[in-house]
């Protein structure tokens, strides 16, 4: 079987390069309309700032709790925000699950309690699921 | 009176299927069997494995003169529409119709990952070229690569109508085992520290993007390939339908009754064109077993395109998302969504995979017009 192969590559370098001229030129255009349709958000009220600003004020208090952590010297380190009460729940829950794997009440220290990543808190993610379910 | 009694039944025996009877349409038929036992059981794209399975079964009845190719015959004329390119376009309208392009609008590089995963369908077109297929048919079975069924058999009726049958099984199979084929190419291809990328929120999309959107991309496509206009337009059709919101009537037919209708005719008579003596030679396997390597090819394009995008934004695009790029949406992207929950459990991958994954649906689009315009 005789195999043309440069028009084989032809095709081939034709193809991916239609393929993605196509697409590129999809691209900026795009992203050009964002910036238009973008601008137009702006110039017509402070909803777009405001959007912005919101995810400025929120690291705030994270950078307060390495200042707050020091000062009582604490038997333990939490995160800024979680109470004693939380701690005290906290605590227990892990001694209950301790004592169901059998291990001794004394052979282990809470040493500190932090938050897991905040990307996606729990609820947030359950949201998410449910909502892309569809998907 | 009692002789002619037993002339006619053994005249009804001597003409019945069990006299006549090949025995290549008993394997046909139990080759649609275990089709229609993986449509039923196993839940492999059933919508539209279970009609070509029994029309595959349809059209291998000995003496029924049942296949796309009897003229004639129902299935014949439901055939037409295949032939002549209609259904293929209608599916899409109603794909138009349930696809939210936001992720892509959202984030327009995207259609990069979209375009990459379409280097499958041209490296399996040499492949084919090489094991003997002539140019035409070569082309058709590189756009397995494109795990888009319509595109798939849009492409094949007019390139090789030949091969119609073997290539929409093949196309329809690896799409449903796109969870299976993908995550090992993705795995190897990727390292912990790629798969681990969380990436950032998308912005919102305004109404006035997704309603220009469709209107963009038609014009832009058709002009450059004008042989995709009619799966993109009709694509695109759709989706306006979807973003305007004032034809709501309009949307929801396209989305379930006419598509339903659609899917029926098309099954059923892209299975009947499997006759023993088109499905049951070499060529089939070949076909199947370049597909899957259309389909892994095409899973490694769009990883490797990713990967590059990681190294450009230094870390910012997880590159598991390239894999979505192939289209068979949505599970394309429900995969890059596993796959890298298996590394940080609170990713959330899918939107951003859904990105490339819409854009895949129009970047075979765009190829499939591609080889149509080269090799037509």
């Amino acid at each position: 079987m005789n195999v043309d192969w440069m028009f084989a590559l032809t095709v081939l370098v034709t193809g991916v390069l239609v393929v993605f001229l196509v697409l590129v030129l999809l691209v900026v255009l795009i992203m050009l309309m964002g910036k238009v349709v973008g601008s137009f958000g702006k110039q017509g009220g402070s909803s777009a700032s405001g959007g912005k600003a919101s995810p400025q004020a929120q690291p705030a208090p994270k950078a307060a709790a390495p200042v707050a952590n020091p000062q009582p010297k604490p038997a333990m380190q939490t995160d800024d925000g979680i109470g004693d009460e939380v701690i005290a729940v906290i605590s227990a829950a892990i001694a209950a699950i301790m004592q169901d794997e059998g291990v001794p009440a004394g052979s282990y220290t809470v040493k500190s309690v932090k938050r897991a990543r905040e990307a996606r808190p729990a609820w947030a993610m359950a949201g998410m699921q449910q909502n892309t379910r569809p998907f | 009176m009692f002789s002619t009694i037993v002339g006619t039944i053994s005249e009804i025996l001597t003409n019945s299927g069990f006299c006549q009877v090949q025995w290549q349409q008993l394997v046909m038929l139990l080759i649609s069997m275990v089709l229609i036992y993986l449509a039923v059981a196993k839940g492999y794209e059933p919508l539209l494995l279970l009609p070509i399975a029994f029309g595959m079964l349809l059209a291998n009845l000995p003496m029924a003169n049942l296949s796309s190719y009897n003229e004639g015959s129902l299935i014949y004329y439901l055939y037409q529409g295949v032939k002549m390119g209609i259904y293929p376009p209608l599916i899409f309208l109603g794909i138009g119709c349930m696809t939210d392009f936001g992720p892509l609008i959202a984030n327009p590089k995207s259609f990069l990952l979209g375009a990459a995963a379409q280097g499958g369908i041209f490296l399996t077109f040499i492949g084919a070229l090489a094991l003997g297929f002539n140019p035409q048919q070569a082309g058709s079975i590189g756009i397995i690569g494109g795990a888009d069924g319509p595109t798939a058999i849009f492409t094949t009726s007019k390139l090789a109508p030949e091969l119609l049958g073997s290539i929409a099984v093949a196309a329809y199979s690896y799409m449903a085992l796109v969870p299976i084929i993908q995550p090992p190419i993705m795995k190897l291809l990727t390292t912990k520290k790629e798969r681990s990328v969380v990436m950032g929120q998308l912005r919102p999309v305004s109404k006035l993007e997704k309603i220009v959107f469709p209107i963009m991309v038609t014009i832009i496509v058709s002009f450059i390939v004008p042989d995709s206009a009619a799966l993109v337009g009709m694509l695109m059709l759709g989706n306006l339908f979807k973003e305007s919101g004032v034809v709501d009537r309009l949307s929801k037919t396209a989305q379930n009754e006419l598509m339903n209708i659609i899917t029926i005719f098309l099954g059923v008579s892209v299975g009947a064109t499997a006759t023993y003596d088109h499905f049951l030679v070499p060529e089939t396997l070949k076909i199947i077993v370049l597909g899957l390597i259309a389909f892994c090819f095409g899973t490694a394009c769009g990883v490797l395109f990713g990967k590059l995008m990681y190294i450009i934004t230094g870390g910012k695009v997880n590159p598991l998302i390239g894999s979505a790029g192939v289209s068979a949406v949505p599970m394309a992207a429900r995969v890059a969504q596993k796959v890298g929950q298996q590394e940080v459990p609170t990713n959330y991958l899918l939107m951003h995979a859904m990105g490339p994954n819409v854009a895949g649906v129009i970047g075979s689009a765009v190829a499939a017009g591609v080889l149509i315009n080269i090799l037509g």
